[in-house]
């Protein structure tokens, strides 16, 4: 994944590229950081459906309008009588480059120092003890992040989330969209505890209709992601992202009251029983209030603004700004 | 972008070989035609007229929601996830702007919705009456298309409009609001007419050109969007991927396009790999 939070090697692989080939996408800020310094020496090919897409942010020097599944079809076909009649091309040396910064900079993360459970193994968790078919649905948020970091996909669709516009409250409404279209598959909603006081009193539609998603409140008592900026940009003074005064609300009631099981976990030993636990609960919906660290970051990130070239890696670790990559 | 398309009131008076149909009859008939399964929304009193036969359909589900911005999530989780479009409904005023986010969502997004809300009687519009609020207006920039149904019979030609408007061409909410007297009054229907599939502006000129880039370039990315999911491109782009061995990058939107584990996807990172700093390796998830 490239972008702010996207993994080191996506995103030195996109500034150092000499070809960008764009498909159903659309240079978002998010994904190219400064624009006038994103892959400042790739040609790029650009196709999409809509040609106000094409050329607005970055510049097409080969654009293809229409429909991305016809287009890539066709452009298999051309590819392979290029290949054919010029020679193969190579890219062995690229990809040795490619597999360095994937050994240098794996996603990872580091358990907080407090003892208390790190987000990311969580949502590691909840993938693990789930098959490939499982849908997922994330809030917005650091939650959301960590979602698309540590979670796996097998198939398309089994991603929903509110990318461009940024959307707190998605998850919940979102997720019973998506278990009334497919009532036999597992559903689960990665929500942040903020996130989720935006909307969840659908879970009371969820339970009366008879819809059981499965919840997994990412509660880190905060505004989190809001708190990350904070932490790194402003001086680590925190003006008013704190939701955790006395824990209020609390999940495990609220969830109850609104025809919901209510389990909670706070600690590393009980995540896996816990996620069972919620499992085994199909006649209505579950939410889980796992409660975790309050100081994790996301990792990596680059800062709103500036360069993909000054990518963090972690906390005073900027990859392709400060060696030769 | 949105068009704020006021229809003209139609010349069809009555033809007696077709009977005469309420415009909430005639929407309800629309959505069933154009294959709808389930509606989110709430009922209010300009939307009403359209809720009493919505309640006798007998291949629609409503899902009474909580809120109407969970309507409006919950059509695009729908959406999101099928690939069809995923439809709410509201009332007028305070029901329509809880539509808001939403709508803006699955602009942004590109989700087909379609959403329906009711509008106060066309006598008295545009004199704040109770439960007004200019929702074509509000939602112009925020829908991909928006549309003010001013005479009942062209409800059925407005519904097929606004899902062919939604799902094609670059997917997006699509709004159809229904001031209550059109979907009270008793019409003969406009007929509904198929639209042609736009013109496609591919030329194998470009193509060759993109292939020939393909093949001289040293350091080439695919960089994958939403779109490809959108197009059902999935399996086109695991065969370019193979064919070229091109590394490919997928956006936030784009995750679950194909499998995090192929060799060539860069979304995830090789977990046999261990961190010389900090960073610890996080497990099967490449
Ligand atoms: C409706 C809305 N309001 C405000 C924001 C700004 N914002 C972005 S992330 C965030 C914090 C989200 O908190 P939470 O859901 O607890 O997720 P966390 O980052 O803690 O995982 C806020 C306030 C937003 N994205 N959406
Ligand atoms: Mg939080």
């Amino acid at each position: 994944m490239p972008g702010m939070h996207g993994t080191v090697t996506a995103v030195a692989a996109m500034q150092r590229a000499d070809l960008l080939i764009a498909l159903g996408t659309r240079f978002d800020d998010r994904v190219t950081g400064k624009i006038s310094s994103f892959a400042p020496d790739a040609t790029v090919v650009h196709a999409d459906i809509d040609p106000r897409e094409i050329s607005k942010n970055r510049t097409a020097d080969v654009p293809l309008i229409g429909d991305c599944r016809e287009i890539i079809a066709e452009l298999v076909a051309a590819t392979r009588i290029e290949l054919r009649t010029s020679g193969a091309a190579d890219y062995a040396a690229w990809w040795k480059r490619i597999d360095g910064w994937r050994e240098n900079y794996p996603l990872g993360y580091t358990w907080p120092g407090d003892g208390g459970l790190a987000p990311q193994y969580v949502i590691e968790r909840i993938g693990a003890l789930a098959d490939p078919d499982t849908r997922y649905v994330s809030g917005v948020g650091q939650h959301q992040m960590w979602a698309a970091q540590f979670l796996r996909f097998e198939h398309p669709g089994t991603w929903v989330n509110s990318g461009g516009l940024g959307t707190m409250g998605f998850a919940v409404p979102a997720a019973m969209g998506v278990k009334l279209a497919y009532p036999d598959t597992l559903v689960w909603a990665i929500d942040g505890d903020g996130s989720f006081q935006m909307t969840n009193q659908e879970l009371v539609t969820c339970a009366v209709e008879d819809v059981p998603i499965k919840v997994a409140i990412i509660n880190n008592g905060s505004l989190g992601k809001v708190r990350q900026w904070q932490h790194l940009f402003y001086g680590e003074r925190y003006s008013n992202t704190d939701l955790d005064v006395r824990r209020i609300p609390d999940v495990v009631l609220l969830a109850e009251s609104m025809g919901c099981a209510g389990l909670r976990c706070d600690s590393k030993t009980d995540v896996d029983a816990v996620i069972k636990k919620a499992l085994d609960i199909n006649d209505r919906p579950v939410v889980i209030d796992f409660v975790v660290a309050k100081e994790a970051l996301v990792w990596p990130m680059v800062a709103a603004g500036t360069s993909n070239d000054e990518i963090m890696a972690a906390r005073d670790m900027r990859p392709l700004f400060d060696g030769d990559d | 972008m949105g068009s704020h398309a006021r229809t003209e009131p139609s010349a069809v008076i009555e033809a007696p070989s077709r009977p005469a149909i309420s415009g909430a009859n005639l929407l309800i008939n629309a959505m069933e035609d154009a294959g709808v399964e389930i509606v989110f929304g709430i009922p209010g009193g300009a939307i009403l007229p359209a809720y009493d036969p919505l309640m006798d359909s007998t291949s629609m589900r409503h899902v009474l929601v909580r809120h109407e911005q969970g309507a409006g999530h919950a059509a695009a989780g729908y959406a999101q996830s099928t690939g069809k479009v995923g439809v709410c409904m509201a009332t007028s005023g305070p029901g329509a702007t809880n539509l808001v986010t939403p709508l803006a969502d699955a602009y942004m997004d590109s989700v087909p919705v379609v959403a329906i809300t009711g509008q106060v009687a066309q006598a008295v519009m545009g004199t704040q009456a109770f439960q007004e609020a200019d929702t074509c207006a509000i939602t112009k920039p925020i829908t991909k298309r928006n549309y003010l149904v001013t005479d009942a019979a062209d409800i059925p030609r407005v519904i097929a409009d606004a899902f062919y408007e939604a799902a094609n061409g670059r997917p997006g909410p699509v709004l159809v609001d229904i001031p209550k007297d059109a979907l009270q009054a008793k019409v003969v229907p406009t007929p509904t007419s198929q639209r042609a599939r736009p013109a496609r502006r591919v030329h194998d000129r470009q193509l060759r050109e993109a292939a020939r880039l393909i093949r001289t370039a040293r350091q080439p990315v695919l960089y994958v969007g939403g779109g490809v999911l959108k197009a059902r491109a999935a399996a086109q782009l695991k065969t370019l991927a193979e064919l070229t061995g091109i590394p490919v990058v997928t956006t936030l939107m784009a995750r679950g396009r194909s499998p995090t584990r192929i060799r060539s996807t860069l979304a995830c990172l090789a977990c046999t790999a261990r961190s010389p700093r900090s960073l610890r390796c996080s497990g099967p998830i490449c």
